[in-house]
This record gives structure tokens, sequence and C-alpha cells, in this order.
């Protein structure tokens, strides 16, 4: 599904250059759950940017699905990226000024989804997500976990290949992080592919493999499945 | 998708409430002023365009050239009418003599109405001239010499009755009877031809004719002594202009044969620029039309400045939303869109307030514009306005922001790091700049302005204009002169009394170049306003004499001129003037003084040529001079004086001081209008700099909460704050300065009689633009410096 190789990224001020990916390479399988993991300014955000083609890499190869995507402008990225990739957030990116209903809507009014197969999807996957009865809220009313199950529906509502999460249980109370984790679990179950960056060995343990970072580079490769 | 849209932009500006509001308020009345002015606009460019053969319409107007000065008068004389006949290029001719203050009175009721304006004009008035009859018929209204087509407005003055059983009726003027034939619609307010009732040309020529002619002239058509009539040609479609103007010219060449003294030829203006520009080409109230476009231009950009300010300002607050939308798959196009609908929403509100706000000040600029414009929704014209201006707007606003939002990178704005261009807000500051600079040429030409109203108003004119009444004299009264003044004289609220042609003194009229003296160059002649005086008149009005003495009252008078300085100058003449002799209408007498120049026209021109005479009685006026603070015991006496000479017309008077008044009313609209705009663009962009500041208080928090427990004391984050935001108001200034001395240079050439470009003017509005600022300012500064610290750590 994914496979990057000697991946690098560098960032420059003015008198400075920090490598952020530092000749990276790994594989992620078709319904993998791989987590990443390492200290603060490891690279792991840099990655997941990368990986979710929100960003550009700086030298060496990213497969996606077997195409090569490292040279792909803005536009293409954008395109691949809407209909293959969901995303999930520490701070939940809610749109305040939209409702749950219409956070859970908008991903399918940007690939063009018909009204009465959106209303028929956004309700199936509220439903799922167990938040039917707070469609009407807008995200400042809900509680942490329910504006990141918000985020999860959100993320799930155009069926994408591969979800991305960025600290997923980051802001939330252990009993709310679970269950987010349930739910990711949940779908890596019905054949969707994870990858999650986590500070949280807990975490990191509902995953099929971890992998560990630092300075840029994989240090570590744990199977636990 | 167009519906989500509508829905996040709704709550966007709800979420907003206090910049929505500042960003609505500002172009409310940014639109609501431009829309007015531009009605006004409007208005003054569609004069006489509503004559059917409008573009083909053209008034003579005529030359008087001599090798160092040209006047241009917008009449010609009678006999055009006949040139015309032999000139293929015009199709029709009408001449118009304009005769006002004209009493009418009812035949049957014997009612009487004064102070009508007649035009008499020749029998295809109505065919050439777009004035719909509402009852009788143009072909039969001007046939007979005592036919009369009267306006509505004016019909329903003089009868009571319905307007369809007023044909027919009969009116009395001048001791004639006339029989109305028609009615026409009102004449509409922008239409340079403005009169009450219309009488065929006929009857006047019958009047010239019986009254023995101009001397060698007899009838109207063979008289080229008196340019009188304004005249318009209509020519054929595609005709050259200037050929018809120059067989016209020719001919009026054959008729006087050669004119040593002056060149005279006609041209001819087109009748839909007569409003603007006058018959010598004057241009001053085009220019003034141009200058408000270009205030109109000013204010929708002041407007549109602030609207762009504030929303990149916010896009930082934005730019997380625009990250995450862009994330979940919206590409820029649809982002841009979405921008552009939350402008379009926000300046549909805008414009419903603006609508209110000019219902609801219509009135208000009415009066202080002395117009008429009418608001209504159901005009096309106020739409195509409103229109232009709601668009023009939207699209210099929103463009910036919505590419600006638009085109965030989403990672980085996710994390916070925006362009540096779109924090520290370059763009922002230099919107500021022109902002400020474009409000402080407004208010630095308001101060100009004033002040050079209060200079017209106080200046020195040469003569005492305060305490003078003048009364029209009526037949009656003439004959009794000397009675009247001495019963006048007696009077101890006066203090004297005198006789003259002049009817307004802020505007003298009467101007010929029938002036001949020895030594007199061929070929040059000069024009010279003429005012009929009697001894009374210099002491009467204070004219200063500078050499020579005034008139006696005898007989010998009638030999004698007095001249004013500017006259003998032009004339070349050497000292000493007194006893010169001069022929002044081929009479032979001697110039017995020399006036102290005196301004008899508005003060945008110079003292001209003027000289006093009594050999011919023009006796129009009486003008007396009261005793201070005694008007009203003056007035009651004249009155009892006139009652033993009763005219036609009732008593009435006019003190000098309300001619000039009026005459300057124009000049004092428009400054007030300028003040007020001055004051609309500083507010508006002071509620931008609002905006702003409160926008960098709220940004700044943090930095001034660990400022304020590193010690900081209110004062330093006050200045902190505001610093900034006055250096921009400096900058504004410096560009703001040099802009603002060269128009004003330019349009204080417009007044022969001006005030100096002082450069206190400057420093008093670069002062007033500083501490409007600093106060706009300074309310959020205080407001964050004495917040507390904790509060806004915490928040962090």
């Amino acid at each position: 599904m994914i496979k990057i190789t000697n991946l690098e990224k560098y960032y420059k001020t003015e008198e400075v250059q920090t490598i952020a990916l530092n000749k990276l390479s790994f594989e992620v399988k078709e319904g993998e759950f791989a987590a990443i993991m390492g200290p603060s300014g490891c690279g792991k955000s840099t990655l997941l940017n990368i990986l979710g083609l929100l960003d550009d890499p700086d030298g060496g190869s990213y497969l996606f699905n077997g195409i090569e995507v490292a040279g792909f402008n803005e536009r293409k990225r954008a395109q691949l990226r809407k209909h293959n990739i969901g995303f999930v957030f520490q701070s939940f990116n809610l749109i305040d000024e939209l409702s749950v209903y219409e956070n859970v809507e908008l991903p399918l009014i940007y690939t063009g989804v018909k009204p009465a197969e959106r209303k028929e999807r956004v309700h199936a996957v509220l439903e799922k997500m167990q938040i039917m009865h707070r469609r009407k809220h807008f995200p400042q009313q809900l509680s942490g976990g329910q504006q990141q199950r918000v985020a999860v529906a959100r993320a799930v509502v155009n069926n994408p290949k591969i979800i991305l999460a960025d600290e997923p249980t980051g802001n939330l109370d252990s009993s709310n992080g679970n269950e987010v984790m349930d739910l990711l679990t949940e779908l890596n179950e019905a054949g969707t592919t994870i990858i999650m960056v986590t500070h949280s060995e807990h975490d990191a343990k509902f995953s099929h493999r971890i992998i560990r970072m630092l300075d840029g580079q994989k240090v570590t490769e744990n199977v636990l499945v | 998708m167009f519906k989500l849209y509508l829905k996040s932009a709704f709550r966007n500006l709800w979420n907003r409430k206090f910049y929505s509001f500042l960003n609505i308020l500002g172009l409310a009345v940014g639109l609501a002023t431009s829309i007015m002015l531009l009605m006004w606009v409007q208005n003054e460019w569609s004069f006489d365009k509503f004559h059917e053969q409008a573009e083909n319409i053209y008034r003579i107007n005529s030359h008087f050239k001599t090798e160092t000065e040209e006047n241009v008068w917008g009449t010609a004389p009678g006999p055009v009418k006949v040139y015309a006949r032999d000139i293929p290029e015009i199709k029709k001719l009408v001449r118009i003599n304009f005769a006002s203050g004209v009493t009418i009175s009812d035949k049957a009721s014997e009612r009487k109405f004064y102070n009508n304006k007649v035009a008499m004009a020749d029998e295809n008035f109505f065919d050439v001239f777009s004035f719909p009859f509402l009852y009788g018929n143009k072909e039969e209204a001007m046939a007979d010499p005592y036919s009369v087509v009267l306006t509505r407005k004016t019909a329903e003055k003089i009868f009571k009755s319905d307007l369809e059983e007023i044909v027919g009726k009969q009116l009395i003027s001048n001791g004639e009877t006339f029989n109305i034939k028609g009615i026409i619609q009102d004449i509409p307010k922008n239409s340079t031809l403005q009169f009450d009732a219309v009488i065929p040309m006929s009857y006047y020529a019958a009047m010239f004719k019986a009254g023995g002619g101009n001397g060698q002239w007899k009838t109207i058509d063979t008289d080229v002594g008196n340019y009188t009539f304004s005249s318009f040609v209509e020519l054929s479609n595609n005709a050259s202009v200037s050929n018809a103007a120059n067989k016209m010219s020719s001919k009026l060449k054959n008729a006087i044969g050669d004119n040593g003294d002056f060149n005279i030829f006609f041209s001819l203006q087109p009748l839909k620029d007569i409003h603007l520009i006058s018959a010598d080409g004057n241009s001053s109230s085009a220019t003034q039309v141009n200058i408000i476009m270009l205030v109109v231009i000013m204010l929708l950009a002041i407007a549109s400045i602030n609207y762009i300010n504030i929303s990149t300002a916010q896009a930082i607050k934005r730019a997380k939303e625009v990250s995450v939308r862009k994330i979940i798959g919206a590409n820029k196009h649809q982002l841009f869109l979405q921008f552009l609908l939350e402008t379009t929403l926000l300046f549909a509100f805008a414009i419903i307030l603006a609508m209110a706000l000019i219902y609801l000040l219509m009135p208000v600029y009415n009066f202080i514009a002395d117009n008429e414009l009418a608001f209504s929704i159901f005009d096309s014209s106020v739409w195509k306005i409103t229109g232009i201006s709601f668009f023009a707007t939207l699209i210099a606003s929103s463009i910036y922001p919505a590419l600006l939002l638009s085109s965030f990178k989403p990672i980085e704005s996710l994390r916070g790091r925006i362009k540096s261009g779109v924090k520290s807000g370059t763009l922002r500051k230099g919107l500021v700049v022109l902002q400020f600079s474009m409000a402080i040429i407004l208010l630095i030409a308001t101060l100009f302005m004033s002040q050079q109203m209060e200079y017209m108003k106080n200046r020195d004119l040469g003569y005492s204009k305060e305490n003078v009444v003048m009364v029209p004299l009526n037949s009656e009264a003439r004959k009794h002169l000397d009675a009247l003044k001495n019963t006048l004289n007696n009077n101890d609220a006066i203090e004297n009394t005198a006789v003259t042609s002049v009817t307004d003194f802020s505007d003298i009229d009467g101007s010929t170049g029938d002036l001949d003296w020895p030594g007199k160059p061929k070929n040059s002649s000069i024009i010279i306003t003429q005012v009929y005086a009697e001894k009374d008149f210099i002491p009467t009005m204070k004219i200063e004499l500078l050499e020579g003495h005034n008139f006696f009252g005898t007989p010998a008078d009638s030999s004698s001129f007095i001249l004013n300085e500017t006259a003998v100058r032009q004339m070349g003449l050497q000292k000493p003037y007194v006893g010169q002799e001069i022929s002044f209408h081929s009479k032979k007498g001697k110039i017995i003084g020399v006036a102290k120049d005196f301004n008899f026209k508005h003060l945008r021109e110079k003292v001209s040529p003027l000289i006093l005479f009594s050999f011919w009685n023009i006796k129009n006026q009486l003008i007396v001079r009261t005793k201070a603070g005694q008007e009203d015991k003056a007035i009651a006496a004249l009155a009892s004086a006139f009652e033993k000479y009763p005219g036609e017309e009732p008593f009435s008077y006019s003190f000098i001081d309300d001619q000039f008044d009026t005459r300057y009313k124009a000049d004092e609209q428009s400054e007030t209008l300028f003040e007020v705009f001055a004051g609309i663009a500083i507010f508006i962009s002071c509620l931008g700099l609002f905006g702003l500041s409160t926008y960098t208080a709220q940004t700044r928090k943090k930095e001034i909460g660990v400022r304020k427990v590193l010690g900081a004391n209110v004062a330093t984050i006050v200045s902190l704050l505001s610093k900034d935001f006055l250096k921009l108001v400096l900058i504004a200034i410096i560009i703001a300065s040099p802009v603002a001395w060269w128009c004003m240079k330019e349009w204080l050439q417009g007044f022969a009689y001006r005030i100096n470009l002082d450069w206190t003017f400057f420093l008093i509005a670069g002062f007033i633009a500083i501490l409007i600022a600093l106060f706009t300012v300074s309310f959020q500064a205080i407001k964050a410096a004495i917040s507390n610290p904790a509060k806004s750590l915490r928040t962090e």
C-alpha cells in the first residue's frame, strides 16, 4: 500500500538546515495498523504529512498504491488525497461554524457526491460512531471524546483506503482515549489501513507493528501481531 | 454545496460579530455616501439630454475678439434666424428671449401673479425642444402672436380649475390679452431652459417694430446691435459643426461690414455641454463634478480597504479552518468561491443598511446641497448606480482576501506558520497609509475651502455692503424721485439714498465696447461695464475716489464720466486722468474722477474696467444706506414712502449682504459637502483602524501579559501598541501633504482673489489626523494594558 525508500526532508532557515527525515525507508501493507513512535522532534509529524500528501519530500521515493507520488504537484496530490486518505488529528480540527452533521458531510461535498447519497452515508457513519443524537450540535458543545468521534467519522465517511492519525488520543482522558482506539481498531478490522503517530505506549499496543524513530531515522521495528 | 457555503458564511459573520459590524458599518456609510454623490453626478451629467434631438442641438455663442482679449456671450443677434435659412447644415433655428419678473393676471378674476419667467420663442420652439403637451398641440400653439403656453405648475398656480378647462382662457400681461393655447408638462429639473410660460416671438417682433426698433435697425431680423437671443440650431445628422458656424459668421460679417475694433464671430456649443461649461469655455462646474467623482472613488476605496484589512488580519485566525477544509478535500477553486460568497453576503447586509441610510439622509443631503434628488427604488438609474457601486466595491474588496485565504498551504497554516507578509501585514500597513492619505487630503482640502470662503466673505470689496437695502423702482416712483428721496433722507434711520442701474452688486451686468478715446490703438478695444450713477451713488456706496471729484448733480454731469483704476490702466491713459476727453456710446465728455477698484463680480473674477455715467437714465433701483441697527425702522419708512407710488408689483426690497450670500451659496454648499465627506472618510478610516488595533491587541495578548508580569506599566504598553499605527499615519501625512498642496494650488487658481497656500493648514490637518488616530487606537491599547495578565497568560 505504502512504500517509502530513502525519504528525505530538510527544513531551511536563513542560517541552519535541519534534517527532519534522513533516508527513511519502510513499507506498510494494505490492511495493516502501524504505529510510529519517537521523542518530540524526531520527524514523526513530518513523515505523516508526507505520507498524507500534505507535504513534499526533498528526496527519495514514495510509492502510494504502486504509483510514484514524490514529484506530484499540489493539485495532483489533492486529487489523490481526497479519494484515498482520511485524517484524524490530536486537536480534532473540526470546523467550528459547522454542525456535527455538516462537518462529516463536508468531504462528500468536496468530492461531489450527490445529496441523497450524502445523507445516507453521513447517517450511516454517525450511527456507527454513536453520535447520531448529536448531529445538530456544534463542536464547542461536545466533549473531547465526542469531538474526536466526529473527527473519525469525518475521516472515514469517504471510505478512504488509509487513515492517518496524529496522536488521536493526545487531548483525551483515558476512557475517551480508549473509545477512540477501539473505533480505529474496528475500522482496521473492517479493512482500512491505519498509520498512527503516538507518544503513548498504551495506544501503540493496539497496532500490529511499531516503528520507532530518532533524528529522522528508523531505529527499530517491533512486530506485535 | 451552495447552501452549506451560505450557512457557514452566515455563521462566520455571526461568530465574528464585532468585526462584521465594523465592516458592515464602514461599507454601508461609504456606499450610502457614494451612491448619493453619484446620483448628484448623474443628475449633473443628465442635463438637457432628455430632448429627442439633444445630440443635434447646439447653442450659438458670440465671440468678441480683440488682440488682447476675448469675450464670449451665450446669446446671438436676431438676424441669425435669417442667416440660417441658406445654410444647408442647419435644419432649424430657434431664438428665445427671456423676460423675468413678469406679472401675469387671470383676465376673468383679475388675480395677479408676480415674478414669472416668460420665454418669447420662435414658432418652431416645440419642434426643436421636447417639452410634451398635456393639452393643446404644438402645431397651433405658436401660430398667433397673442398665444401663450403655460407649464402645468404655472397653470395650476393661476387657475384652481381642472387643467383641461384652462385651454381657451385668457391672461393679461403687459396690458395685452393672451389666449392660452396649451399646457405642457413641467420643465424637468435637469433642463437648462427654465420658464413658466412661452409666447411666440412674433409678439416680441411686433413690439420691437412698434417701439421704433434699435437705431438704424427696425426689425429684430435686421438688428445686429443687440445680442439678446439665446439661439439654438438643430443640425442635420452628420453635418459639420464648424462649417455651420463659419457660414453663420461670414453672413454676420457681410451684414456689419468691417468693424475695426472687434473681430465678431459665432461658435456652436453642444446643448448637452452648456450646463457644465459656460459660453466662454469656463469648465469649473465640470471640474467640480469630476472632483466629486474622485471623492466617490476615494470613499469607496477607503471602505474597501477596511474590508481587506480586517479580513486579511482575520485570515490568520481562519488559517486552521482553511487547512482542515483543504485536508479533507477542498480545492482552491471551491475555497475561493466560499470566501467570495461570504464577502457577498456581508456586502448584501451593507447595501441594505446603505439603502436605509440613504432613505433617511436624503432630505438632509438635499437640504445641504440645495438639491432635489429623489431616492426611489422604482427608479432604474438608482439601481444602476447602486449596482455599479456595489459590484465595483465588492470586486475590489473580495478578490485579494479570497485569494489569500484559499492559497494557504494546509500543513503550514495548521501549525500556525503563515507567510510572514500576512502576519506582519505589510500590505495592510500600506493600505492603511493609502487610506489615511486620502482622508488627510480631503481634510486639508476642507480647511483650505473654508478659509477661502471666510476670506471671500470678509474681503474688503472697495465699498461698504453692510446695511444697504435695494428697492426696485416702478414707473410711478421714477416720476417722483426727488420727493421720494427727500422723504427718506429726512428719516432718522436712513443715512443716504441713491438711484442706479445696478440690480445686483454681487454681479453687475451690462457691458459694452462702445468707448473711444484719443490715442486708442486701431484694432483694439476694451469691454467696459457700464453703471448709471447720480451724485449720491458714490457717497451712498462709500466708494473711494483716487483722483478728481464726484458728479455735481447739475446738467454738466451728462458729459462727465468716472472710470475705475483698471479702466484707465487698460486704456493706456497717462496721468493726470482728470480732464482727458473720452467718448462713450458716441457721447463726448471728460473724465472727472477715477474710483478705486471695487469688486463687482464673483471673487473668482478679477476687477474689470467700469464706467460711471449719468447722461442716460437707467433708474432701476433705489439704494438706501440705513443706520446700523435701525434697518427695521428704515424698511418701515421705505414701505410707507412707496405706498404713495404703487406700481404693478408690490413693494419689495433686498439687502446687498443677502445678494452676496446668494452669490456664494454654491461655493458654500460645496464647502459644507466637502466637510461632510472628509468627516465620513475619516470616520470610515477610523473604523478600519479600530478593527486593526483591536485585532493587534488580541493577537498580542500573551506578549502584553508577559510584559506586565515583567513589570511594564500601562503607559508603556499603550505606547507600544499605539506607536506602530501612529507611524503609519505620519507616513500618510507625508504622502498626502504634497498631493493636497498641488490640488489646492490648482483649485485656488480659480479665484482671482485668494488665500495663500499656508503651511500651517498642513500642520493642523496632520495634527487632527494624529489626534483622531491616537484616540481610535488607544481605546483598545488601554483596554489591553489594564487587562489582568494572569487571565491572558492562562488562555494561551
